[in-house]
């Protein structure tokens, strides 16, 4: 059951009916300093099994979220070019990261899977081009703000992701074209346009067009 | 300080976010993110993209055991990871080089070297003469401002230049200017002092 100090809500989200796996979600407030224990039925939030790592570093909670994460993240590496072996071994230190670094994460400032991919990001230009990133990227990634003293992890977080979703959903499939080519190739905008036969300025425009419709849908994170 | 004016345009901030940009670029990127809220708001915006492109992929299934494996190493100490913002005197500089009275140059190496990120020392006033560039050019403004055909580019402001545009930077008479800059490599090494002295003399 859920603890005294927790309220809580469930929330239908368009993102869930479309996903179909969840039933329903259900969005923790935590009030005061009340360990976390949630109803893990049906399959808890990441945002949920973040907190109870950084919390109470909870070793169940590091093991739902490395099943719920880590195959993505071999996913997301495979298509970056990363040989089976080595992606499974990179996204196997990307969660590891997760639970040395927890302390680095921000719930106000982003998602979890926002928060991984930024991780798996460092540790794939860090391994496939034999550099470190951790100059050229350092700032957004292990930016040591003041993590909050006492965490009042609303449904924003959740929300948020829930409206990035919904932004890029709504993106013309053009712009959705370019931005999947980004995220799910090594390659720079100048490339892509070389890829898609199409204009510098085409593919430049496309991408603005996405950023500014995505920060008009999901408001600015700061 | 106030935030900048120039800013990298939105397929910059996207290579950045998504890992293309080669270091030296992204090096002088994240000098211009330090100071300028409005795009470290854009970066977030699309890492929190990056999150939901990753939780899109198909599952791809790890081998058996390798979470048990993650779970033994979860009292292991990890690799140190250094946690800092990137400023300009955390990136690994050589010897200042001098190239004209007031002006110096001073190279990093970052990642594999095949591009080139320095620090440019202008003095106060100066005026350069008209030069193009080879490749692409990226410079964020650490320390005073000059001035060129698309405007003044005070400290924290971002330039990207490309093959075809020639411009003709000039030194705010008030100080100094140091400019972080990342190139690519001319295909010759010679050429770049060249275009320094060419940039000064004329030529």
């Amino acid at each position: 059951m859920i603890a005294q100090a927790l309220s809580y809500e469930t929330v239908q989200s368009r993102r869930i009916e479309r996903q179909g796996r969840r039933s329903a979600r259900v969005i923790l407030r935590v009030v005061g300093e009340t360990a976390v224990i949630a109803e893990a039925e049906p399959v808890e939030d990441a945002c949920a099994l973040m907190l109870r790592i950084t919390q109470a570093r909870d070793k169940a909670a590091f093991r739902a979220l490395f099943q719920m994460l880590a195959p993505k993240v071999k996913a997301y590496l495979i298509r970056h070019g990363a040989p089976p072996a080595q992606a499974e071994d990179l996204a196997q230190e990307t969660l590891l990261t997760v639970w040395r670094k927890a302390e680095y994460f921000d719930p106000r400032k982003a998602s979890v899977a926002a928060w991984v991919f930024t991780i798996a990001r460092n540790l794939r230009i860090d391994a496939l081009r034999r550099e470190r990133s951790a100059m050229s990227y350092a700032l957004s990634v292990l930016e040591p703000d003041q993590a909050p003293d006492n965490p009042e992890i609303e449904s924003s977080t959740a929300e948020r992701e829930g409206r990035v979703r919904d932004a890029m959903q709504s993106l013309p499939r053009e712009q959705l074209e370019v931005i999947r080519l980004s995220f799910y190739s090594d390659k720079a905008h100048a490339e892509i346009a070389h890829e898609l036969s199409l204009p510098l300025g085409t593919v430049k425009s496309r991408l603005r067009l996405a950023l500014a419709r995505l920060r008009g849908m999901v408001g600015d994170l700061a | 300080m106030t935030t900048p004016n120039h800013h990298p345009a939105p397929a910059v901030l996207s290579d950045y976010v998504s890992g293309a940009l080669r270091p030296a670029f992204a090096t002088v990127v994240a000098a211009h993110l330090e100071s300028c809220p409005h795009c470290r708001a854009a970066v977030q915006t699309l890492e929190a993209l990056g999150g939901a492109m990753i939780e899109d992929l198909a599952p791809v299934s790890l081998s058996e055991g390798r979470i048990e494996q993650a779970m033994a190493a979860l009292d292991q100490a990890g690799p140190e990871v250094e946690a800092h913002a990137v400023t300009a005197d955390r990136i690994p500089f050589g010897p200042e080089r001098w190239l004209a009275p007031g002006m110096s140059i001073r190279k990093a190496k970052v990642g594999n070297g095949e591009d080139l990120l320095y620090l440019l020392r202008l003095p106060a006033g100066q005026k350069t003469v008209p030069h193009g560039h080879v490749g692409t050019e990226f410079t964020t403004v650490l320390k005073g401002a000059y001035v060129d055909g698309e405007g003044r580019f005070a400290a924290g402001d971002f330039c990207e230049m490309s093959n075809d545009i020639e411009h003709q930077p000039h030194v705010d008479r008030g100080g100094e200017c140091l400019c972080l800059i990342a190139s690519e490599k001319p295909m010759r090494q010679f050429t770049r002092l060249g275009r320094f002295v060419h940039m000064i003399t004329g030529v």
